[in-house]
């Protein structure tokens, strides 16, 4: 019988990593990163507290 | 892959899909340049105008004061690092777009709206924005910024505003590389266009020991300022403590800050100040004129405003600035 011979079982193994590679390449590039900003609610009354950031 | 070519500032950041340039909020999403934090600021405060420092520009008055997160500068003195250098998903923000700015500001009884904190010219449009439906509703826009922008949006950002403080950091491009990750000329282009397209203009170096102390130094800065910006440009000589990634220097001795008041005004410059060192005397204006006491300070406190319309009550000086 003639069974996957060594140098095509690891040609396949190449193949397919670089295809699952690609495929991860892509997905990123395609979907990027993605914003979330967390959102915090206003307090009017902190509006006026004293902040220690310059400027 | 669409990369796009951030045109803001000077470092023209190429920018791959799902990526941010170097400011970490203007972010290449499906091949469109986006400023993410646009109407979401992460700081909203009401601040004595002093605070910025402005000390010719409606003296005494509050200002309403945003800033989103983001910087395209990475200086290792940052004194609001956690936010300049923060990505946008890490800061929790206000959902608070310009006509809501708009609206806090008037009720807070603010008579300008400043863009600070971080720098405005990352979150350019929504500061733009911001300015334009601010002077609509009769406020009066300020910037606080670092000045590393390109010309085109400069101008147009200038048109739509009525003051900046403007950080001449250091008059060495070394140094502004080594420490900032920016380069010189960009900023002195910025300072003279802000005065060209006719905006109040005052300028703050922050002196750090062994940085920018020496006495050569201060003396160019200064005379940059005389030679380019005119003799009446207020020039603030403000007090460095260590802070982020800078914390091997001492703060800077209000000895070392008086010392370049003194340079700078034997250059020819007419309002210099200390800043950071409460009780120096080093925050009052003077009349370039007869020497009298204009506007008395101590910190953000105020005493007397002896200018009316714009003239020295005591020697009828005009004295520069916005008063009205």
């Amino acid at each position: 019988m003639n069974g996957p011979t060594r140098r095509g079982f690891l040609l396949s193994a190449l193949t397919l990593s670089g295809a699952a590679a690609l495929t991860a390449l892509g997905l990123l590039a395609r979907t990027g990163r993605r914003i979330l900003i967390p959102v915090k609610p206003l307090d009017r009354r902190r509006l006026r507290d004293r902040n220690d950031l310059a400027g | 892959m669409s990369f796009v070519t951030c045109q803001l500032c000077p470092k023209q950041c190429r920018i791959a899909p799902g990526q941010s340039g170097e400011c970490r909020i203007r972010i290449n999403l499906d091949g469109r340049l986006r400023a993410v934090t646009y109407g979401r600021p992460c700081s909203l405060h009401v601040d004595p105008i002093e605070k910025k420092p402005l000390f010719h520009f409606l003296p005494g008055s509050a200002i309403f004061s945003i800033a989103t997160v983001g910087c395209n500068l990475h200086c290792t003195n940052c004194q609001n690092w956690e936010i300049s250098q923060a990505n946008p998903e890490e800061e929790p923000a206000y959902l608070c777009p310009p006509e809501q700015v708009i609206a806090l500001a008037g009720e807070e009884g603010c008579r300008s709206v400043a863009f600070t904190y971080t720098d405005p010219v990352v979150f350019y449009e929504f500061a733009l924005e911001t300015s334009l439906q601010a002077r609509a509703a009769g406020l009066r826009n300020v910037l606080v910024t670092a000045g590393y922008v390109n010309e085109d949006p400069w101008r147009r950002l200038c048109r739509v505003t009525d003051a900046a403080n403007i950080d001449l950091k250091f008059f060495s491009d070394r140094l502004y590389r080594e420490v900032c990750g920016a380069t010189l000329k960009p900023v002195q282009d910025a300072l003279v266009i802000a005065k060209e397209e006719g905006v109040w203009v005052e300028v703050t170096n922050l002196v750090i020991p062994t940085l920018n102390d020496d006495e050569r130094s201060i003396r160019c800065l200064a005379r940059f300022v005389h030679d380019h910006l005119g003799p009446e440009t207020p020039l603030h000589f403000s007090r460095f403590f260590p802070r982020y990634r800078l914390k091997n220097l001492p703060p800077t001795s209000p000895k070392r800050l008086l010392r370049a008041r003194e340079i700078a005004r034997e250059v020819g410059l007419h309002y210099v100040y200390v800043g950071n060192v409460p009780g120096s005397g080093g925050e009052t204006t003077r009349c370039p004129g007869c020497g009298a006491e204009l506007i008395p300070r101590v910190g953000y406190r105020l005493g007397e405003i002896r200018i009316r319309e714009g003239r020295c009550l005591s020697c009828d000086r005009p004295t520069e600035g916005v008063f009205e």
